[in-house]
Order: structure tokens, then sequence, then C-alpha cells
């Protein structure tokens, strides 16, 4: 799949917007002011998480071996790996229930996702993979290149819903503080994983992502997890996104030339 | 909409299409496919692709049973469907496609206004996927043409025009009727949960 991916890239992945601002040598102009739409900044493009050289490395040690073309999981954002990245392990806000969920799981224990079910939030924005927004006045659409999945967030007003059926991406609504678009997620199943780390949660997790766009280019996202049965207090951490002017995301389906299956426990 | 075009957006309830060559409520279809040689070889699907929770591909998309919403702003439209959780885009913004396409599930979309009527242009399609649920195959040269029209403030008409001369000897039709459901939302549709089919070994 990800040679595919790098060969597409080269074919046909360069669109040259009208609506890009640019800079008299006719690049990108990333630090342009940031466009509007009906009054509020306007999140629409192709986003993806800016890496930090070496953090996920100091973190997990050398991953040479892991990266494949198209996809290094140097690039991702370490809280990808673990949303309790930024603490040290004996002050993280961790209760003793979630450790021993984590302490009991079966050694050859699947994480969803490598069943082609959903990444999910947050994961989706924190991988080296591309989403695309497409933002209206009633919602925005999210569209993550990794198994080319749809999400809704609905800024229309509505409240979240009081008995949310369960979902893998959960339910989500948004309102505009200023310039900044706070979205609050509900409703998530209990089989969604938040990390690669699988850090548990319970239905209880509400997970609030900050959307700021600072620029044409850049975008602050500031995501905070709480969840009272499994931390002792919400967790926060922030990451910038990084527009991809005149591309596109791409077609990127996991059951295609999915191979892992036969080989996994049923 | 702002820019004067009609405003497709909304979660439209559509006629579940299994077969393109039928008719019934709401839809009419083509009752005499005019299929090559080739496609009466290939009328028979020995690989069930959608059982493996591979996509639909884009007209079987639009054919499903379950609601598809349409997201419209300046210079796009986006369909959203319930089915896979999956979207698709189309350009409005004048562009063209490009040269070289990849072959892809769901091909590569533009959109153009005539008055009143979204046409939507999409080629580029792969060779893994049928024209509907009963098979009708299709080939690489597969070529859609749908065009959108609100017919009233609750309704659209929609009309599919399937060339490929691969496979059918001259392009055809199938028009239907869209209900907008403006107390509906999708909802999360996740094929590979629970789909023991495949992962309990029963199909290959």
């Amino acid at each position: 799949v990800f040679l595919t991916l790098a060969t597409l890239q080269a074919q046909w992945l360069n669109y040259p917007s009208p609506s890009t601002p640019r800079t008299n040598d006719g690049k990108p102009n990333l630090k342009a002011k940031a466009p509007r739409v009906a009054g509020r900044p306007d999140l629409s493009g192709v986003w993806q998480v800016q890496p930090v050289p070496g953090e996920v490395e100091r973190m997990l040690g050398k991953l040479d071996a892991d990266v494949v073309l198209g996809c290094d999981p140097k690039t991702f954002s370490k809280y990808f790996f673990s949303i309790l990245a930024d603490f040290a392990p004996d002050q993280a806000p961790i209760r003793p229930e979630a450790l021993a969920i984590m302490r009991n799981r079966p050694k050859d224990d699947v994480p969803p996702n490598e069943r082609c079910l959903p990444e999910g939030v947050p994961r989706a924005e924190l991988i080296a993979f591309p989403f695309k927004i497409v933002q209206t006045p009633q919602q925005l659409v999210l569209m993550y290149e990794v198994d080319n999945t749809r999400r809704q967030i609905y800024t229309d007003g509505r409240k979240l819903p009081a008995d949310p059926n369960p979902a893998w991406l959960g339910y989500s609504v948004g309102r505009w503080e200023g310039d900044t678009l706070v979205v609050d997620t509900t409703g998530f199943n209990d089989q969604v994983r938040i990390d690669a780390a699988s850090h548990p949660h319970s239905e209880q997790l509400r997970i609030q992502e900050r959307f700021h766009r600072l620029d044409f280019g850049h975008m602050e996202l500031q995501i905070t997890i709480d969840d009272p049965k499994m931390y002792t207090k919400p967790v926060t951490f922030q990451v910038t996104q990084l527009l991809m002017p005149d591309s596109d995301i791409l077609e990127l389906f996991c059951n295609e030339n999915e191979k892992d299956r036969g080989h996994m426990k049923k | 909409m702002p820019d004067g075009h009609p405003d497709l957006s909304g979660v439209w309830d559509r006629p579940f299409v299994a077969d393109m060559s039928k008719s019934g409520p709401n839809q009419q279809g083509e009752p005499n496919l005019p299929f090559t040689d080739w496609a009466k070889a290939h009328l028979i699907e020995e690989f069930d692709y959608s059982a493996h929770c591979l996509p639909l591909g884009y007209t079987r998309g639009i054919n499903s049973p379950m609601p598809v919403e349409f997201v419209q702003r300046a210079n796009r439209l986006v369909i959203l469907y319930e089915m896979n959780n999956t979207f698709h885009v189309v350009y409005t913004d004048g562009r063209e496609h490009p040269k070289d396409l990849p072959p892809t599930w769901f091909g590569h979309s533009t959109g153009k206004w005539e008055g009143d009527t979204l046409v939507v242009d999409t080629v580029g399609f792969n060779e893994k996927t049928r024209v509907d649920t009963q098979g009708h195959p299709h080939t690489e040269a597969l070529h859609v043409v749908e065009r959108f029209q609100r017919s009233d403030a609750t309704h659209m008409t929609y009309e599919v025009t399937i060339s490929d001369p691969g496979a059918y000897t001259k392009p055809w039709k199938n028009t239907r009727t869209f209900t907008l459901r403006p107390d509906w939302e999708l909802m999360e549709y996740s094929c590979d949960e629970n789909n023991k089919d495949v992962n309990e070994g029963h199909i290959k």
C-alpha cells in the first residue's frame, strides 16, 4: 500500500489552487493570513501533524526498522504513541484501575485498528497521514486519509446528546470561542484505543479539541483527554498541524491488500 | 448558496438500487443492458469484494440503502456515505480530471453547474468494483455522469448515465428521486466490526 502511495503522489498530487496565496516567487505563502468564511476562520484544507525531530525516538528508542516507504513513525506526534508522553512514569496521572487493565491485557492483544477498525480520535490527527477539513457554517467535515474515514463536527448550536450511541469516533459538537473552534466529543465505545500504548478509557471519556488556525499554513491543535474513571486529572497536550498546499489526500483503504488477518488470532 | 447555486446540502434518503436494470418505487432502470461480449463473460462475480469490507465503489455507494449526506460549499461538494463511514469529494472549482489518473475505487469527480443542475463527471476507476449489488460489470473505462437537480424543497431528481465501451455497447441511464430528511443524521457504520464471514473464515 505504501509503495502505491509514493507512486500516486508523483502522478497527480500537485494542483496549484487559485485560492492559495503566493509569494513573489510563486510558492505558497504559508505565513499569509488565515482565510475566513462567514465571519470565522476557515479551517478548510489538507493538514498533517508537524513532526518534532527526535521526540519519538527519545521516547521509544531507535525506530529505523519500523520505517516503510510513505510511513515513518518518527514523524508521528509522540502523543500518538502515548497521551501521557509528557509525564515521567511515576508521575503520570493514571489511576491504578487503568494500570491494572493494561497489565491484564493478553500478551497477544491486537489493537482494533490492526483489524482495519477505525483509528479514532485523536490518533487520526497525530499520525503522519493527512486529513482534509471542509468547513461550512453548520459543520466541519474531517476526512482522514487513514482508511478514508469521515467524521462530522456539528457547529449548528446543537448540544451533545444525553445518551449517545457508543461509536468509534464518538459524537462531536463545536463552538467558536473567538477565533478558536472548541470541539467536544463524547460517546466513545469501549473498544477504540486512544493511543498506541492502549491507555484505557471508560465510557465517561470526553475529548476536547481546540483548533486555532494561526495563519495560512499553520494550525494549533490542543487536545484534552478527560476521563475521571481512568485518570486523576484531565491530560492536555498541543501539536501543530501544517497545511499541505496544492495537495490532497489519497484513497487509502485498510482492507485493500490486507494480509495480516490470516496470520492473526481469530 | 452565496454563489447563487442551489444548495444540495442535507441528508438524503434514496431508493436502494441493487439492480440498475430494474425499476421500482422512485427509480427507473434500463431493462435491456447493452452488454458487450466481455461483459457477458464477466457477469458472475467470483470474489465478493463487499463482503470483505472493501469499498463499494462510486456507483454502489450512491445505490446503497443507507443515507448519504451532501455538504456543499463554494468549489466543493462533499458526499458522506453512511455505509462504510467513507466520503468522496467532487471538485466544483472548474478543474479538469488530471491526466494519468491512477485507478481508484471511487474515481475522480468534477462538477459543473448547468443552470440549476449539478452535473458530476467521474472517471479513473479501478476494475475491482461492480456498478451495482447485482454485479453488473465495468472496466477501467467506466465513465459516470450524474445530474442532480432540486425539484422542490424536499426532493431531488437524480439521473446517472453509465458509459463504458468495454462493458456496454452504448451508454445507459438510471433515474431516481431522492428525499431530503432534515431530521436525520448519518450514523456510524463499520463494516469490519463483527464481520464474522471474514474473521471466522467462512468466506475466502
